[in-house]
């Protein structure tokens, strides 16, 4: 059975009869140019975004689910984190809870185990580095078991080490039973980390399907207008602009 | 320590309380008086404790932590450490509502409880305006709508004082203005104490939200809460106890602006945490703070209201200077 099935999920003006479906164990990269919808889709991915078409999470519409079951079975880490407060970092992860109404603490510790940020767990999350701040922002959605995660440009802004932490641990996600959907725009990182692609063009599918049906040299002309060389059998896969 | 928080701060109000009852220009036996007045004995103990000081001293508690409580509330669903209870709207509307018993002699059968009752009133129907204009949409509305409602209050009070009927009337409604727990009466304890109930009822319904807006709208959706019906609800308490105590005792600035900034550090900066600290703490405020009206040497009585704005701009000040720095 699928994870997650969209079916003509249309938001007027920015998204228009997006056809997609993830399996567990999967990792689905979500690329396309600036305001092309990717943020926009993982929203109505995730039940927070106002959509016509139908989602259906492991076989029930994710609209008719009650919110608290819907949020336990999906995660969603948003683009740029911030917390309002100064608050430490075991009481952010712990946030991760509130959708099972419980202190969740082997959830809560296997998620610090995970993202590596035992040592910090009495700082403030506001005086820590943008890199580990990703991790705990990660954490917080780990706490939570989601089955499914949804994650927006989580690399943005981190040193290749932080993006190489953050892209295995969704990689880890997937393998381990359950799956991701990641909006990223470091096309190469995203060629070795994702089994499955969808490219987006102005709120339009452009190209769904495996790393070698999505990411060929006629497609991205096409849909970022620029020349690029691709070579996927390299190790690492190249994907750059000529 | 944050489990001690309670406790103390439960304790310390305890103590303001008791120092409050025992504090007058007659000495009189705290406990005695108390037990003389619930057996209904007519003793002078009794009058003095029952009849002046314990409604006194329990208004302030409940004007006090009324308001520290809607600041908590305001401040966590709003993000913003600066927001104010008065912001609602709800202030302004209590004293409008106020206001036009003094110079409509409105309500004659209520007696001394009518401007309260009428500022009850006066936060409900600025309150209902506000929530009305600000919409489904997101709570930084509530601000704009809150201070659009605010100064449509704030012109029909200036109008009011403009026409007042007489030098005595004015004199008598700014005074009611500058906020005071003095010369009041179980009564209007009767009018605080369902808004004061009510509200926080309201507010506390919604914890986890508060806990899961700390992270954004967004989080907090992701999670599974209901950020508008819950911003609508947090806003309605939050009004509820600012209109109720605003109502019983006037304009008593600062305290739900600063109470939160007291109380953050002490509970690990937690939105959802603050809630019954902020009461405690905002009840020991106020009530301390009536105590030293009391002792000021007797004369003309400074209004309550003016001394904690008196002591609470200062504090500001240090506030802001301390946030500076810390992003200097």
């Amino acid at each position: 059975m699928e994870l997650i099935t969209a079916h003509r999920l249309a938001v007027p003006g920015r998204l228009h009869e997006v056809q997609l479906a993830l399996s567990a164990g999967q990792m689905l990269g979500l690329i396309g140019p600036n305001g092309s919808g990717k943020s926009t889709l993982l929203q109505c991915l995730a039940g927070i975004g106002r959509h016509h078409g139908q989602v259906v999470l492991e076989g029930r519409d994710l609209q008719r689910l009650p919110p608290d079951e819907r949020a336990r079975r999906i995660g969603l880490l948003p683009q740029a984190g911030h917390s309002a407060w100064a608050l430490r970092v075991r009481d952010v992860v712990a946030l991760g809870r509130l959708p099972w109404h419980d202190q969740g603490a082997e959830a809560v510790a296997r998620a610090i185990e995970l993202t590596g940020i035992g040592a910090w767990l009495d700082e403030r999350v506001d005086r820590l580095s943008g890199g580990e701040q990703a991790r705990v922002w990660l954490a917080r959605v780990l706490a939570g078991e989601p089955h499914l995660l949804l994650a927006d440009e989580p690399i943005a802004s981190l040193d290749l080490l932080y993006q190489r932490q953050v892209m295995g641990l969704l990689r880890r996600h997937a393998d381990s039973g359950g799956g991701v959907i990641v909006a990223l725009h470091d096309l190469a990182l995203a060629a070795r980390y994702c089994d499955r692609f969808c490219l987006l063009d102005g709120g339009r599918v452009h190209a769904c399907g495996t790393p070698a049906e999505v990411l060929s040299e006629a497609n991205l002309l096409a849909v970022f207008g620029v020349e690029v060389h691709v070579d996927l059998a390299a190790r690492p896969p190249v994907v750059a602009p000529r | 320590m944050a489990r001690l928080v309670v406790p103390a701060l439960a304790a310390l109000l305890l103590a303001s309380a008791l120092l409050s009852l025992s504090l007058g220009s007659a000495a009189v036996p705290v406990f005695g008086g108390l037990s003389d007045w619930l057996a209904g004995e007519a003793s002078l103990g009794a009058i003095v404790i029952g009849e002046i000081r314990l409604p006194r001293t329990l208004l302030a508690i409940g004007v006090g932590a009324a308001l520290g409580l809607s600041g908590a509330a305001l401040q966590g669903l709003l993000r913003n450490p600066l927001a104010d209870p008065a912001l609602t709207g709800a202030s302004q509307g209590a004293a409008l509502g106020a206001a036009a018993v003094f110079y409509f002699g409105l309500l004659p059968q209520l007696g001394s409880a009518a401007p309260a009752v009428a500022g009850l009133a006066g936060a409900l129907a600025a309150l209902l305006l506000m929530l009305a204009l600000a919409g489904s949409a997101r709570p930084s509305m509530v601000i704009m709508a809150g201070l659009a409602i605010s100064t449509l209050a704030g012109a029909a009070l200036a109008t009011v004082l403009n026409f007042a009927p007489n030098p005595y009337a004015m004199q008598e409604l700014v005074f009611w203005l500058l906020g005071s727990v003095s010369e009041r009466g179980l009564e209007h304890l009767a009018l605080l104490l369902p808004a004061l109930l009510a509200g926080s009822a309201l507010v506390f319904s919604q914890r986890r939200l508060l806990a899961g807006l700390s992270l954004g709208e967004q989080v907090a959706q992701s999670m599974g809460l209901n950020v508008a019906r819950g911003g609508r609800i947090l806003v309605l308490g939050a009004a509820l106890l600012v209109g109720g105590s605003v109502a019983v005792a006037g304009t008593i600035g600062f305290v739900g602006l600063l109470v939160p900034h007291l109380v953050r550090p002490l509970v690990r900066h937690r939105p959802e945490r603050m809630l019954l600290p902020s009461a405690l703490a905002g009840g020991c405020l106020v009530c301390l703070a009536d105590v030293c009206v009391r002792l000021l040497p007797p004369g003309r009585e400074l209004k309550l209201g003016v001394l904690t704005a008196l002591l609470g701009a200062p504090l500001f000040i240090w506030l802001v200077w301390r946030e500076r720095n810390r992003w200097s």
